[in-house]
């Protein structure tokens, strides 16, 4: 039982945490955090010098989950047998199972994991203006699917539509597989006491990608006829991949060749992308932010395989004719409409994928000499087939000053469910910090596992970093304190 | 420096335990199942036909099926006969004899010039059947001549030479036109095959006959003589005679023609409005000649059914049809003789196909020869007539005809109907869209293995289904279809059947097509078609 377990949360669990974006929307408001110019490059760290302490532990966050389900939508109490068990929505021995867990599905259901590793980072105070230098990798897999299609899925054709027409629209359908390095160079510019703007440039370098788009493909099932048309293609840029395909073109396989780590490093797969940002102080404890991130695309242009659907399939049922003999054969013909549907394009053209960009905008009042500040933080999503919001109410407390915390509370896609917690050392030259959003408060328990029962995703970033601080400033603010 | 990550851990920790007290107490892990069931409906098409009257009868392996210029399907089968005609029996017995004694001039004339002429004739006064020949071109025809004598210079160096200015001998045969044969005694041929008689007024063929011989000196008794028969064989038979031949015996038969038109058509019953028979003769008989139908009758089986004549020449007796035959004016030119077709205006000839015959037979007897004993005609001795009998059934049928057909499809094994997928409820949507001047029933029953080679009826009365379409709507005036009706039906089936189902073996589809009765005779397209269309709904679980 317990292996089965394991077996069934390897693949469940992908499926019920939740990411908008990689970034941790409690990191926003924590001042003291060097590295949360990434969401605002308007943001100044509040040291003249701040480097990685390790290349890869600058900053690390890890990322999985999806938009709507959780364990309790998947996994259900129920008596089986005279016993209490816990069990499948798919369980026989439930009522609604299948129609609980739909409904727990808002729109369309997004499922992504990611993570973004800062191999190299580096921030310097420049008179009005702060530098700051990166070198970060991304790998990012999504999958998004619409209600309807996960619907149609668990079951098929609904009983008032039997005698109508199903129209199951997989244009929202997408997956993406992502992995890409850039380096980002920023800059964030006191225009004066109150204002300061920010840009950050990225160069990205892709290193492989699978992605599908689907144009208007829709399957449309009645009594009638079964129609799957519209148009689709799968881009790839992977080293040493290939579809296989028969003479006539259609895909029969996939296969790898044998790779070296340079393969994935190539000098074709560029792209850019922008960060934009600005603050204003609109009273003394008042800061209002707004940014826009991850503006960009990469374009891929190396090892590029690609499928292409090529002619619809139409089904309105099987024509016997009664002058043949073997009439069954007619459905072969169909088995390789199919069969046939997708077929491998000799000279794939380059292809772009876009950065899911990100809106920020934040307000935030501190008051207790800004031991105490409370935020509110607007984040929202354009991803490639829809655009998600969030709203992130936090708190951050820096009772001693080495020491901040922070706390937020999330509304993402109708779950208010989202505790999100962080905490900030800054001790001498060292900053080190740990935040997690839609912290798991509830747990399902049993057999030596706890899974988190009731949230849809979880969002955790950590990092170490050598942080120096402006002396001359520092102890003019000391002599300022102590005149007060 | 290790006190700050002590106490980062520490705090870390902490964040962590406070996050990770709380139990759900819904669910317990280790009582976790996994047993999963997926409850699918489904809705699609599952096929489609489209069957015109052309493809039906196709499949029937009717093969004489047509269609008019208006697409109305008509059967029509015709067979070929030829009717060899035994030439006329010709039979003489003898031609003529002679007996010369010592005083005729005859042997005195041989006996003082050595040689005598005389003029003889071949004379068919006596048989009646030369009455009204004008000529014969003989065939194989030998004359026998026996000398006898006691004279023996007549015994030896005898020569005889026959000319006739009304018999054109056989050039192969007699290049100077003369019978010339040396030590004539005793019995002699002589090949008339190939010659050409020609006969006068009496019936005499006059023909020179001049005697030699070689010895000079010829004594002749009292008690001399010289006999001379001429013979010929029983029966003459010739290539050609021209005449008025008015003797001639009657010939009977019978011609059977074989058509398929019911073949498959079991327990049918067809009513057509108007089939025709259709009689065309060819001959190259040269004289006037009476053809007789005795009758025109069906068989199936043990079945008989005959035709009445309408207006029959027989108004004594059973009625028949009768009419004189065209003739050949020129011989070896082969001639319409006669030509009719026989249909509802001259007789009964719909009931004839009541009984679905598989044959239908033609008697007929010819009278040839003049009656009136004018005219020249001719005979040959290879006289023939080629019969053309055929049937042509227009699909134009009268209320209360019914096709019949049934087949069974073997061989179906629905016993690995998957076990994993349990059906609820399988609903099959029939919508037959039907442009035939027909109402169709069809029954379906489904049959499960008795034995090795037996089946029987599955009873399940969800299973086993009747379906009733309506005929097209038919226009009164034309009586074909002018546009269609459309039948929906359904065949529903659940959980419970599904065990009947997988023993299903065979298929048995029972087919009845009838003429509705809102009409009083329709006629069939061959364009005429129904349209059938299944679609499924299916639920289940798996």
């Amino acid at each position: 039982m317990k292996r089965k377990l394991y077996i069934l949360c390897l693949f469940v669990l992908p499926f019920l945490y939740t990411v908008k974006g990689q970034e941790i929307n409690t990191l926003y408001f924590m001042s003291e955090n060097p590295m949360r110019h990434q969401l605002n490059p308007a943001f100044m760290p509040e040291h003249k010098i701040y480097a990685g302490l390790f290349p890869l532990l600058s900053s690390c966050s890890f990322y999985v989950g999806n938009n709507s389900l959780t364990f309790s939508d998947i996994f259900k109490n129920a008596v089986v047998d005279g016993k209490r068990e816990t069990v499948l929505f798919l369980h026989p021995d439930l009522n609604n199972g299948v129609s609980d867990f739909l409904s727990a599905i808002k729109g369309d259901l997004k499922v992504r994991m990611s993570s973004n590793i800062n191999l190299l980072r580096f921030g310097m105070k420049v008179k009005d203006m702060y530098l700051t230098l990166g070198v970060n990798n991304t790998i990012d897999v999504s999958f998004s699917a619409p209600k309807t299609v996960l619907s149609f899925a668990l079951n098929g054709v609904k009983e008032e539509d039997i005698n109508g027409t199903t129209e199951v629209d997989f244009s929202n359908v997408s997956a993406s597989a992502l992995v890409y390095s850039d380096i980002d160079l920023g800059i964030a510019y006191s225009v004066n006491k109150n204002f300061n703007i920010g840009a950050k440039l990225k160069l990205l370098s892709g290193h492989s990608c699978i992605s599908s788009d689907f144009d208007g493909l829709t399957l449309k099932i009645s009594k009638d006829a079964w129609n799957f048309s519209g148009n689709a293609s799968i881009n790839s840029s992977i080293p040493g991949f290939y579809w296989e395909s028969d003479e006539e073109g259609h895909v029969s396989g996939a296969d790898i060749d044998d790779v070296s780590v340079s393969d994935f490093f190539s000098s074709s797969n560029l792209g850019f992308a922008a960060d934009l940002g600005a603050t204003y102080d609109f009273l003394e404890n008042l800061q209002v932010s707004v940014s826009v991130t991850d503006l960009g695309f990469i374009r891929w242009k190396d090892n590029l395989a690609q499928l292409e659907k090529g002619e619809d399939f139409f089904f309105d049922g099987v024509v016997y004719d009664i002058n043949k003999d073997d009439t069954l054969d007619v459905l072969d013909e169909y088995a390789e409409q199919l069969e046939d549907m997708m077929s491998v394009k000799e000279n794939p053209k380059s292809f772009k994928t876009r950065l899911s960009a990100k809106l920020y905008a934040g307000a935030e009042y501190t008051f207790w000499q800004d031991r105490i500040g409370v935020g509110i933080l607007s984040k929202t999503t354009f991803c490639s087939t829809s655009t998600m919001s969030d709203l992130t109410l936090s708190t951050n407390f820096s009772l001693c000053r080495p020491v901040a915390f922070s706390l937020s509370y999330s509304f993402m896609q109708g779950s208010f469910s989202n505790l999100g917690l962080g905490i900030n050392v800054n001790v001498g030259p060292i900053n080190m910090y740990l935040l997690a959003d839609e912290i798991p408060l509830v747990y399902a328990k049993g057999d030596g596992l706890s899974i988190p029962s009731r949230t849809r995703g979880f969002n955790i970033a950590f990092g170490m970093n050598l942080i120096f601080k402006d002396l001359k400033k520092d102890m003019a603010e000391h002599v300022d304190s102590y005149n007060e | 420096m290790g006190g700050l990550f002590n106490h980062f851990f520490k705090a870390s920790i902490l964040v962590l335990l406070i996050c990770a007290s709380c139990t759900d107490d819904d669910y317990d892990l280790s009582t976790i199942n996994t047993d999963a069931e997926f409850n699918l409906s489904m809705v699609g098409p599952l096929g489609k036909s489209s069957i015109t009257m052309q493809d039906l009868l196709s499949v029937m392996d009717v093969t004489d099926i047509k269609s008019d210029d208006n697409n109305v399907l008509y059967y029509e089968t015709d067979t070929t006969f030829r009717v060899d005609l035994d030439p006329l029996e010709l039979s003489v017995d003898e031609l003529f004899s002679e007996s010369f004694d010592a005083n005729s001039s005859t042997l005195v004339d041989l006996s003082v010039y050595n040689q005598v002429t005389f003029i003889k004739y071949l004379d068919f006064s006596e048989e009646e059947k030369f009455a009204d020949i004008d000529s014969i071109l003989l065939k194989n025809v030998t004359l026998e001549l026996n000398v006898e004598s006691n004279v023996p210079e007549l015994r030896e160096g005898v020569s005889l030479k026959i000319f006739s200015n009304a018999i054109t001998l056989n050039k192969e045969l007699f290049p100077d036109d003369t019978i010339r044969i040396d030590n004539f005694y005793g019995k002699t041929t002589i090949n008339l095959s190939g010659s050409f008689l020609r006969f006068n007024e009496e019936l005499h063929i006059p023909f020179e006959m001049t005697i030699y011989t070689k010895n000079k000196n010829i004594q002749t008794t009292e008690s001399s003589y010289l006999n001379i028969d001429c013979h010929c064989q029983d029966k003459i038979t010739y290539k050609k005679v021209w005449g008025n031949l008015s003797s001639y015996e009657s010939h009977k038969g019978i011609l059977s023609t074989k058509f398929d038109l019911f073949d498959d058509l079991d327990e049918s019953t067809i009513y057509p409005v108007d089939p025709n028979i259709f009689v065309s003769m060819w001959t190259n008989v040269g004289m006037p000649t009476d053809f007789r139908i005795d009758s025109f009758c069906t068989y199936k089986n043990d079945l008989m059914k005959y035709a009445l004549f309408k207006n029959s020449q027989n108004p004594d007796g059973v009625p028949f049809y009768e009419r004189k035959m065209m003739y050949s004016k020129n011989i070896g030119d082969r001639v319409l003789a006669f030509q009719d077709t026989f249909n509802q205006e001259k007789g009964d000839f719909g009931s004839l196909l009541s009984i679905s015959p598989d044959s239908l037979d033609l008697k007929y007897t010819f009278n040839i020869g003049s009656k009136d004993g004018s005219g020249s005609y001719f005979a040959t001795d290879s006289m023939f007539v080629d019969f053309d009998l055929g049937i042509n059934v227009p699909a134009w049928l009268k209320s209360g005809s019914t096709l019949s057909m049934q087949d069974t499809i073997f061989e179906l094994d629905l016993s690995s109907l998957s076990s994993d997928f349990d059906v609820d409820k399988l609903v099959l949507d029939m919508e037959f869209e039907n442009a035939l001047p027909f109402d169709v029933e069809m029954n379906l029953s489904f049959l499960k293995r008795r034995g090795n080679f037996d089946y029987e009826i599955i009873d399940d009365d969800l299973l086993n289904k009747k379906f009733k379409i309506t005929a097209g709507i038919i226009n009164k005036q034309t009586n074909c279809v002018i546009s269609s009706t459309t039948t929906l039906d359904d065949i529903a089936v659940n959980n419970s059947n599904m065990e009947d189902l997988k023993s299903v073996a065979a298929l048995k589809i029972e087919y009845s097509i009838s003429v509705p009765n809102t009409a009083s005779s329709v006629k069939v397209k061959s364009t005429d078609l129904l349209k059938a269309i299944v679609k499924f709904y299916l639920k289940g679980s798996m």
